[in-house]
């Protein structure tokens, strides 16, 4: 493995260096970097195949728990739908409550999963390929749910086929200038360009699962491998179409945050009406979908006992990615809140008044959270590779994005032009149990989920560690990446 | 048995590249490899030139396809109903970029997804040479030769160690040609029926009863009055429409049932002044001023339906009008019931 | 480019807010003419005051030395309604003939866009099944319909009465005179202080008054173009 040197057996298998430092090196690189800590596929296959199928008991706890708020979540929109939206807290100002800051806080959570996917693909960066599909999973996931509060939301349910754009009877299309409709438009152009990319990936490892499971399994992963042999023209086309996929999706990812910041920014109303919306909640949804990556990461290094491949140096990386954002987020809000203060027109005034007034709690948790936290802790290595530290960082993080939604959403509503119309939001149960309950269905599907398809991207690791190489420069040794197109 | 198929694993990509050399020699054309493994490895690493692809057409017309149909939804759409809303065009230039972009991303995005499944062939439907052992990290070497070659090939695939050798006459693996067509068709087909079930639906095709918290509401009533003219910019409703100064329009054919109906109804509310056929031989003769007419279906062929329908929803000179007693479809079955009188 | 066409009628009104005494007598005939149901006490306490006219009361100075403000906004019927463009499903419109801003409660699937776009925040979503007390419900007017839930609504300015004149006036062959039509607000004014016309009418009372000293628009700055226009008052009593 050192140098260019002939080798035997396969790349798993290469002879440690005779030099005693640098084996104690190499040895030190392999518990250290995923890529260098080559083993056989077969070992690690069976590794993620086990996870997938040995399910004990407590698997089952939290899954009937998962589903039981889950159900709580749909007999809550039931009552709503019964009843009528009058159970909620919304009033005559504010008409868009937790509903649309959910629908923004699950899209934003779905962000990060291509941006590490596709993005790092494209600027080959090494540390994605063991993170990537559990991120894209979340972006399925959390899109898909985003695309129910759409339907939560409206008032007459049963009407929603009107905003579908089909020949009919009525004679009658969707409005396309409707900041709706570009949103409707761009969720869906997402969602199945996601899925597309994420199943593009996912046939190598399908083929994987094929060749070494049994019975129903095997002919689910045969069915969805699509008859893959691995053959180098097969192989091909995969990274072209990944490539093109990714190309794609980057701006229609830019796209889809940008549409729903254009929901709120499109209005005239005072708080929401602002050029900056636009990227400032793509960079909001990358930071809070980047600190959702990270809990998820735990979360399945935990359970599925994924130390191999899950390691501090993803960790590590994950938070400098998050310490980034924390930074172009702080900006992006102060940008914001620096216009409106500076101008000091009247209404952008009593809205800042509010915020820091009735509101003063929610609004400092959301600066604590948001820019105290990471910025005090992320700077340091130990705090980015413990796990602890992370998960809480990154709940931290999640808290303080959606308040942020909420402040935006009811926040602003609640001020308008004529004051005689200045009423406060409260929310009411349906409120609470819908977002808890939806949350919880995540959570339910991406458990299920991760029983059925391999949440670690094998081949993209197995192709990481095979083109990987160390050098030797002087007395040390380095890593080496090879690339060969 | 004039080919064989033979399949070999290697441990690493430089055996591999060295067997490739080797096979070569022997005459086995390039077309007749393939290299299997579990990585993406580059067709440079084996000495081998990398596949022709087709991506170009596919996602061009990927794009296209998207810019018609956001040309449809953008242009066309207001124009087959044209409505207008606050003070834009009904085809301003911003909008219309927004919804440009997402269907070209999304259908060029469709567009390379199908041209990979196209140009790999896939779904494979017929077996082919393989070992599972490929997705362990080996590396799978086939080669089709003819007979006397293979016996060469396979003496190389030994000298360089392979783990597996399996050999097996290529007569058994046939290319998947019609099946495949028809497993697309298929697909095509299926895909075609789902798209047009929602028209069956919204064409009222199939009619399902929906909610419609409007339909019922608890002011039509006793007191409901004719309905008025829907406005043009409005949906289309059924039913009767009577717009006062104007004819209504006729809704009801004179089917069997309808008249039946309409003599029930004229039984009730109007033969107790006309007379069951319509000649005034009924309790009330004499009683008015104009004569109420001795001939019913005579005086009724003078006017038409709608004529017919105003008289009885709003009267006419002594006689009430019976908009409170008869609804629309009702009066309609009476209409044809009295047309009927003179037939 | 709703308003350049010239075409029908341009229905406007005026409130005089000099004359306006904040008797509520304009909500109540609202509520009875357009099936409004009248909402609870808790109903109001929560933000949901469903009328579709109402009275703003701002105070001006302090205690002893008050004096109450009355505002009557409704729809403001905009001219560049920013509330038209964000449906979805054109469930708001411009209608060609009356240049009103118009709601067309059976398309509306209650995404609520409207109302968050409404500078004025006149429009009024059902959040409940509608209800009447008995015996309300006997005198619903059979000309409008009572909105199911879920859907958004709004002042029409009486748009059923104005049909009716219409149809009436076609029916015998003449225009529509200036005073034939009057929303049930402008017909239960005591004092006068609202005035409802055609603007495109030059002879009409609307068209006459508009160019006046203390007119203005509510929130004119946005740029909406309203229909409604409000003769300033407090001090002015210009009126008298």
């Amino acid at each position: 493995m050192l140098e260019s040197k002939a080798v035997t057996g396969p790349y798993w298998e290469q002879p440690d260096p005779e030099d005693e430092r640098l084996a104690y090196q190499l040895e030190h690189g392999r518990e250290e970097h995923l890529l260098l800590d080559a083993r056989p596929p077969a070992e690690l296959n069976q590794v993620v195949l086990n996870t997938m199928q040995q399910t004990g008991p407590r698997f089952w706890v939290i899954i009937a728990g998962l589903g039981a708020m889950t159900l709580a979540f749909l007999i809550a929109w039931f009552i709503q739908i019964i009843s009528g939206l009058g159970i909620t807290g919304l009033n005559r100002s504010v008409m868009w409550g937790p509903y649309i800051a959910n629908l923004i806080y699950f899209i934003g959570i779905g962000h990060a999963g291509t941006f590490i996917s596709a993005a790092l693909r494209l600027m080959r960066m090494d540390f994605r390929r063991p993170i990537a599909r559990a991120a894209e999973t979340i972006t399925l996931f959390g899109l898909a749910i985003a695309g129910l509060f759409p339907i939560i939301h409206v008032g007459s349910v049963w009407k929603l086929f009107y905003m579908i754009p089909i020949p009919n009877q009525r004679e009658l299309w969707p409005n396309f200038r409707s900041a709706l409709f570009w949103d409707m438009t761009a969720i869906t152009t997402y969602l199945i360009g996601s899925t597309l990319f994420m199943f593009v990936a996912l046939i190598p490892d399908f083929a994987m699962a094929r060749d070494h499971t049994t019975g129903w399994r095997r002919k689910l992963y045969g069915a969805l491998a699509l008859g893959w042999r691995g053959a180098e023209d097969e192989w091909h086309r995969l990274e072209v179409v990944s490539n093109i996929l990714s190309f794609v999706i980057i701006p229609v990812m830019f796209s889809v945050h940008t549409g729903v910041s254009w929901n709120l920014s499109m209005a005239i109303q005072p708080g929401w009406h602002s050029a900056i919306f636009g990227p400032f909640f793509v960079v909001g949804a990358l930071y809070s979908g980047v600190a959702a990556v990270i809990i998820v990461m735990i979360i399945i290094r935990k359970t599925l006992r994924f130390g191999y491949f899950l390691r501090e140096e993803h960790f590590n990386a994950m938070g400098i990615f998050l310490l980034l954002l924390t930074l172009a987020w702080i900006y992006f809000y102060f940008a914001e809140w620096i216009t409106n203060w500076y101008g000091n027109l009247p209404m952008e005034k009593a809205i800042q008044q509010m915020l820091t007034g009735p509101l003063a709690p929610l609004f400092y948790l959301m600066l604590f959270c948001n820019i105290v936290v990471p910025l005090a802790t992320l700077w340091s290595r130990r705090v980015r590779t413990s796990l602890p530290a992370m998960l809480v960082i990154g709940i931290f993080v999640q808290i303080g994005m959606y308040v942020e939604r909420v402040l935006i959403v009811a926040g602003s509503l609640s001020r308008n032009e004529l004051p005689f119309n200045w009423v406060n939001y409260t929310p009411h149960w349906p409120e609470v149990t819908v977002t808890i309950g939806t949350l919880a269905f995540l959570g339910l599907l991406y458990a299920l989920f991760t029983r059925v398809v391999p949440i670690i991207p094998v081949w993209e690791v197995y192709e990481g560690q095979a083109m990987q190489q160390v050098r030797r420069i002087g007395r040390a040794i380095a890593p080496t990446r090879t690339e060969v197109h | 048995m004039a080919e064989l198929m033979l399949l070999g694993l290697f441990d690493n990509v430089e055996t591999t590249a060295d067997v490739l050399d080797e096979v070569r020699v022997l005459g086995v054309k390039d077309e007749q490899i393939t290299v299997m493994s579990n990585v993406p490895y580059a067709a440079k690493i084996f000495g081998r030139k990398p596949a022709r692809l087709w991506f170009l057409p596919f996602t061009l017309g990927g794009a296209g396809v998207g810019a018609l149909l956001a040309f449809f939804i953008t242009f066309v759409t207001p124009q087959l109903y044209r409505l207008h809303v606050g003070f834009q065009e009904l085809t301003p230039v911003p909008p219309t970029a927004i919804v440009f972009f997402e269907l070209i991303s999304l259908c060029t995005m469709l567009g390379a997804f199908i041209g990979f499944l196209l140009q790999n062939r896939f779904p494979i439907l017929t077996r082919r040479m393989y070992d599972e052992r490929i997705t362990e990290g080996y590396i799978g070497v086939e080669v089709r030769a003819p007979l006397g070659v293979a016996e060469q090939v396979v003496k190389v695939f030994e000298a360089h160690h392979a783990r597996v050798i399996q050999r097996e006459d290529a007569a058994n693996f046939k290319p998947q040609g019609i099946r495949h067509l028809l497993f697309w068709g298929a697909v095509a087909t299926g895909g075609a029926v789902v798209l047009a079930i929602p028209l069956l639906l919204t064409y009222d095709v199939v009619d399902i009863p929906w909610i419609n918290t409007m339909a019922d509401t608890v002011a039509v009533g006793a007191q409901e009055g004719p309905r008025l003219a829907a406005p043009a910019e409005s949906v289309p409703i059924q039913g009767p429409v009577l717009i006062a100064g104007e004819p209504a329009t006729k809704p009801l054919p004179a089917t069997a049932t309808s008249l039946e109906r309409g003599k029930a109804l004229f039984a009730i509310n109007c033969a107790m002044c006309h007379g069951m056929a319509g000649d005034r031989q009924g309790a009330e003769v004499g009683k008015y001023f104009p004569e109420i007419p001795a001939s019913l279906g005579e005086r009724a062929a003078a006017l038409s339906d709608q004529e017919l329908f105003l008289v009885i929803t709003k009267g006419k000179n002594r006689m009430p009008g019976l908009a409170e007693n008869l609804d629309p479809g009702e009066t309609w079955d009476v209409v044809n019931y009295v047309r009927s009188l003179s037939q | 480019m709703a308003e350049e066409r010239q075409q029908g009628h341009k229905w406007t009104m005026i409130v005089d807010l000099d004359k306006c005494t904040g008797c509520q007598a304009c909500v109540v005939a609202c509520h009875a003419e357009n099936n409004v149901p009248s909402p609870s006490e808790d109903e109001i306490i929560r933000g949901r005051a469903n009328h579709w006219i109402r009275i703003e009361r701002y105070w001006e100075g302090e205690y002893p030395n008050v004096k109450a403000r009355f505002l009557p906004v409704f729809c403001q019927q905009c001219g560049n309604a920013p509330c038209e463009p964000v449906c979805p499903v054109y469930a708001s419109y411009h209608s060609v003939e009356e240049n009103l801003n118009v709601q067309v409660y059976n398309r509306c699937v209650g995404t609520r866009y409207c109302g968050n776009n409404c500078p004025y925040r006149v429009r009024i979503f059902n959040f409940w099944a509608p209800h009447f007390d008995p015996p309300l419900e006997q005198q619903l007017n059979p000309d409008v319909t009572v909105r199911g839930p879920g859907v958004m609504e709004k002042c029409t300015f009486c748009i059923q009465r104005i049909r009716r004149a219409r149809e009436q006036a076609n029916v015998e062959g003449r225009p529509l005179e200036d005073g034939e039509v009057q929303p049930a607000c402008v017909q239960s004014c005591p004092t006068d202080a609202l005035i409802f016309g055609d603007k495109w009418d030059e002879n009409s009372r609307v068209a006459k008054m508009i160019p006046h000293e203390r007119q203005f628009k509510l929130l004119e700055h946005l740029g909406t173009e309203p229909a409604v226009y409000y003769l300033k008052g407090g001090e002015t009593h210009v009126g008298e």
